[in-house]
């Protein structure tokens, strides 16, 4: 499109999605990110302002998490810009996760931009330290 | 919430030149003091201006669009003197959440005020906001006298 793309304020600028190169040129953003865990379970809470919330999409497999939230135009069809901070452009994060969790218990939450993903930690069998005895 | 600095360290050794030191320290205080008027007190992110905006306009509005995910727009501080808009307000990302433990926080935290300049006159008494998916818009008319009359072109 020959556009300059400027780094968006809420993360770097990266044009190549998981699988690769985007077919087509689109802004692409990593999201700012907060993550805690509690004793029941991790917790994401991402800074998406501006995405639609119909068609922000949350994928788990394979202990990867995955994040896409596409940013429309917030301008209305007569108006000229003047100065621009951010742009449209899609939302995108992957994250690798290092505890397991319940794919089927998670939950997402969208409040005035910010994504809040619960993911519950694995119940069951959880592995033991085997005391090794000296003999 | 602290605002987030970073300090250069003498970490032993030799002892640099007073001169240094006080070069050292000089700069320290400077650089503090530029953080906090880009950044005011906001914690975290970039050291960028915050909340990100957009300036637009049609004819007869001025559009001030800003990135503000989870606010309480109830709290958040607008006014229009002149023809400087100032948007301000603090956002608290860890509320609730004294007793979790932090993997990573990237999210801005803290005050934030910033005030931008309109290109004209707006009429004040109409100024309206909303907040919508994160998004504050802030929709300013343009005062009469700046908003320029259409001209008809006499034919003949």
């Amino acid at each position: 499109m020959g556009e300059t793309r400027p780094l968006s304020p809420t993360g770097r600028l990266d044009l190549r999605t998981a699988e690769g190169e985007l077919t087509r040129a689109e802004n692409v953003y990593e999201p700012a990110v907060d993550i805690y865990e509690t004793a029941e379970a991790i917790t994401l809470l991402v800074d998406i302002p501006g995405a639609d919330p119909a068609s922000v999409e949350v994928d788990f497999q394979d202990d990867r998490l995955r994040l896409r939230a596409p940013v429309p135009v917030h301008e209305g069809g007569t108006e000229t810009i003047l100065s621009r901070e951010f742009y449209p452009g899609v939302y995108q994060r992957e994250f690798v996760l290092q505890i397991p969790v319940s794919p089927d218990r998670i939950e997402a939450h969208l409040k005035d931009g910010v994504l809040r993903l619960v993911l519950p930690k694995a119940q069951g069998p959880q592995p033991r330290r085997i005391p090794v005895r000296l003999e | 919430m602290r605002p987030m600095r970073l300090r250069a360290r003498h970490r032993g050794g030799l002892a640099p030149w007073p001169e240094l030191m006080d070069l050292r320290r000089e700069f320290d205080r400077l650089f503090d003091q530029l953080w906090r008027d880009v950044w005011g007190t906001v914690e975290g992110g970039t050291a960028e201006l915050y909340p990100p905006i957009n300036l637009s306009q049609d004819a007869d509005h001025y559009y001030v669009r800003a990135e503000l995910p989870g606010i309480d727009p109830q709290q958040l501080e607008l006014l229009v003197d002149g023809r400087t808009l100032t948007i301000a307000g603090h956002r608290d990302t860890t509320a609730g959440l004294e007793q979790v433990s932090w993997h990573r926080r990237e999210r801005p935290s803290g005050a934030f005020r910033r005030s931008i300049a309109l290109p004209g006159d707006v009429d004040q008494s109409r100024v309206e906001a909303s907040y919508r998916n994160g998004i504050l818009t802030v929709v300013l008319p343009k005062a009469e006298a700046v908003r320029g009359r259409r001209i008809q072109v006499q034919v003949g």
